[in-house]
């Protein structure tokens, strides 16, 4: 006896009830559907339910273990808070999209076998780019576009994979995949884009930023997380995951320091952040999983409080660039401080939640002796907190006074970066509560002495850093090239080679046949006189004059001869070529058909 | 007017950011090691060090490649 059902479907399903409601009835549905989600949650039980037959294999809706509930727990509660902080936004498209994008994400995770699997990774990327579409500006749709062209390529590599699978191994069957052989490079391919793993990575913070206030909140936390679940499940202890995760931390740092578009800092965030959840699962002990697990979670709901502070910032404002932005912490006290609880969770600031989920996946290198690794980790770390918690909080907030009339967000969008910001401290006072929900027992104590000793040094002399280069950061309105140039620019290329080149090829036969055609046209006047006047041609250039006859009258007389020729070689309408080509390959098929048949 | 229009303010946050560097630092002298991994977890104040290396480091990379790889905004479209 069944008692739930899979969580993603109450989502996805009660997302088509939404146009029917209106007003409060509308707002209480929308806070209620990701409600009886987590209720839903509290009764699913370990073990495999919601097997459907399909074709001459099972599908499996609900693969419920430790691994999939920590997963599925922060994506309904994320969807909850992502919902109240756009519960002001009257499109029900929004709003329709943003379940749907969640509903899948946790069909996802509870996805038992890989056709399943890749339907919903498929409806997520096609419902999240309604997130971006909704801006409404030719830069969000182009953006989407590219982000939706990226997402398919992935997945057309994933479901690559996914059949050679089914070939060799007659299986559907999602779990651990051994590593090696093309059908597991095809998969991890497929989910590493959806990571943002460099050189993967550029639709991540190309689309991310034009993607609308309450859109982004979202986006910030099913895609790559998702991600990170599959990778988890499927590919855990794969070296090379060890150092495209730590370069990656490091990277996203790099970038994000770059950027004068705050969600763009942020998107670059994620990418770096997410590098710890990789490397975590490369390194693929208990605790390094563990790790990954965790800061997934925590991950979450802080990077959703730091997008809903942006977003509360460019709704208020109406601004998103730094060259724009300066002086807002009168206006909006509340948000800055809401604000600086997710950007003290991001940098691990200990009593804040990164400080107990970070850590273990740095303690996991440094328990099993990967220097760089850990040296890069922590390079990253000093410059989350220099990016998130510094540079952006000082040249909004504070810095030079823009000037910009603003005041605090509706109080959905409070309440929402209040429920987050609390969230985010509880699990920063009490671990356990996270830990205990982890997939594997946890032995790891975050707050001893030389922890936190540690970790206060690296941060606040990183901020002693910032202060002493504070002049050395001033932001410049411009862009930098990444990844995304190769088929931005690319496709520029690719086009000018099927309209120059190309198109000029594929004329050619066709210049060539209408040669033919006019000639055969001309010749067919009078094909006796022609030949003749061809033979005079040949004589009078051979001898210099026809036999009998000086050459000056020879010479006339051919002038005349091709003169009195009926008819010019014509130029015709296109539509007399395409008969005459018409004609031409019937004639052809006629005799094709006598010789043959 | 805000709180940090006051001249007075600032230069007593600024003192309090400098205290609270010394304070971190003085206590890596005191706690207790349980477990050193790598030989710098038992040298006081390195990660005081490396937290400022890094913060340098980041800055100074980030302006190189920032330098390559700059473009004026509307160069996609």
């Amino acid at each position: 006896m069944i008692d739930w059902v899979p969580p993603g479907v109450i989502l996805i399903a009660g997302a088509f009830l939404i146009p029917f409601l209106r007003g409060r009835a509308k707002q209480i549905y929308l806070l209620l559907l990701p409600i009886i989600a987590f209720i839903d949650l509290l009764y699913m039980a370990e073990g495999t339910g919601w097997a459907v037959p399909f074709l001459e294999y099972n599908l499996i809706f609900g693969q419920v273990d430790r691994l999939s509930m920590i997963f599925g727990y922060v994506f309904v509660i994320m969807a909850f808070i992502g919902m109240l902080y756009a519960l002001h936004v009257k499109e029900d498209g929004q709003h329709f999209a943003a379940f749907l994008y969640a509903g899948s994400a946790l069909g996802v995770v509870f996805a038992g076998d890989f056709l399943s699997l890749f339907i919903f990774w498929e409806i997520m990327a096609f419902s999240s780019v309604f997130l971006i579409w909704y801006s409404r500006d030719k830069a969000s749709r182009d953006a989407g576009l590219r982000y939706l062209l990226v997402h398919v390529f992935g997945g057309l590599s994933l479901l690559a994979g996914i059949v050679i699978r089914l070939v060799n191994t007659g299986s559907i069957e999602f779990g651990s995949i051994a590593y090696g052989g093309l059908d597991s490079y095809l998969i991890l391919f497929g989910f590493m884009v959806n990571a943002a793993v460099p050189p993967l990575h550029a639709w991540l913070s190309d689309a991310y930023p034009e993607a609308t206030v309450t859109g982004a909140v979202f986006l910030s936390a099913f895609t790559t997380k998702t991600a990170i679940y599959v990778l988890l499940r499927a590919f855990s202890g794969v070296d090379i995951l060890i150092w495209f995760g730590a370069v990656m931390a490091v990277f996203g740092v790099i970038y994000a320091l770059l950027q004068n578009d705050i969600r763009r800092l942020l998107a670059y965030e994620i990418i770096s952040q997410v590098g710890y959840m990789v490397a975590g699962i490369g390194i693929g002990t208990t605790l390094s999983l563990n790790g990954s697990a965790a800061h997934a979670f925590t991950h979450i709901l802080y990077k959703g409080l730091l997008f809903m502070g942006a977003g509360a910032v460019i709704y208020a404002a109406g601004k998103r660039k730094f060259t724009e932005l300066g002086g807002l912490y009168r206006a909006m006290p509340l948000t800055l401080g809401l604000y600086m609880v997710g950007a003290l969770s991001i940098s691990a600031f200990p009593l804040f939640s990164g400080f107990v989920s970070k850590s273990m996946v740095v303690s996991a290198a440094s328990h099993e002796h990967l220097a760089v690794v850990w040296l890069l980790l922590n390079l990253a770390s000093a410059g989350t907190f220099l990016l998130v918690a510094l540079k952006l909080p000082y040249f909004v907030f504070f810095a030079k006074d823009a000037g910009i009339k603003a005041k605090e967000p509706p109080a959905n969008m409070l309440l929402a970066m209040g429920f987050a910001a609390f969230l985010n401290i509880l699990i920063g006072i009490y671990p356990g509560i996270l830990y205990d929900i982890l997939p594997y027992p946890v032995d790891y104590v975050p707050y001893t002495g030389e922890h936190i000793v540690w970790t206060l040094q690296i941060l606040l002399f990183t901020a002693l850093g910032f202060f002493l280069l504070l002049n050395k950061l001033s932001i410049q309105p411009a862009i930098y090239l990444d990844t995304d140039w190769f088929y931005r620019k690319g496709s520029k290329v690719f086009m000018w080679f099927i309209e120059k080149p190309l198109s000029a090829a594929a004329q050619l036969p066709v210049n060539i046949s209408l040669h033919i055609t006019d000639y055969l046209i001309w010749l067919g006047k009078n094909p006796v006189r022609a030949i003749s006047l061809y033979a005079s041609t040949v004589v009078f250039k051979l001898f210099g004059r026809f036999p009998g006859m000086p050459p000056h009258a020879s010479e006339k007389l051919l002038e005349e001869g091709w003169k009195n020729y009926p008819g010019e070689p014509v130029r015709k309408s296109p539509v007399g070529d395409s008969v005459i080509l018409v004609l031409i390959f019937i004639a052809a098929y006629a005799l094709y058909y006598y010789l043959v048949a | 007017m805000g709180y940090l229009d006051d001249p007075v303010n600032i230069k007593a946050l600024k003192y309090l950011f400098y205290a609270s560097l010394v304070i971190a630092v003085l206590a890596d002298f005191l706690i207790h090691r349980e477990k050193t991994g790598f030989f710098w977890d038992a040298i006081p104040g390195f990660s005081a060090l490396f937290g400022l290396i890094s913060c340098i480091l980041l800055i100074a990379v980030s302006k190189a490649v920032g330098y390559k790889l700059m473009k004026r905004e509307d160069y996609y479209d």
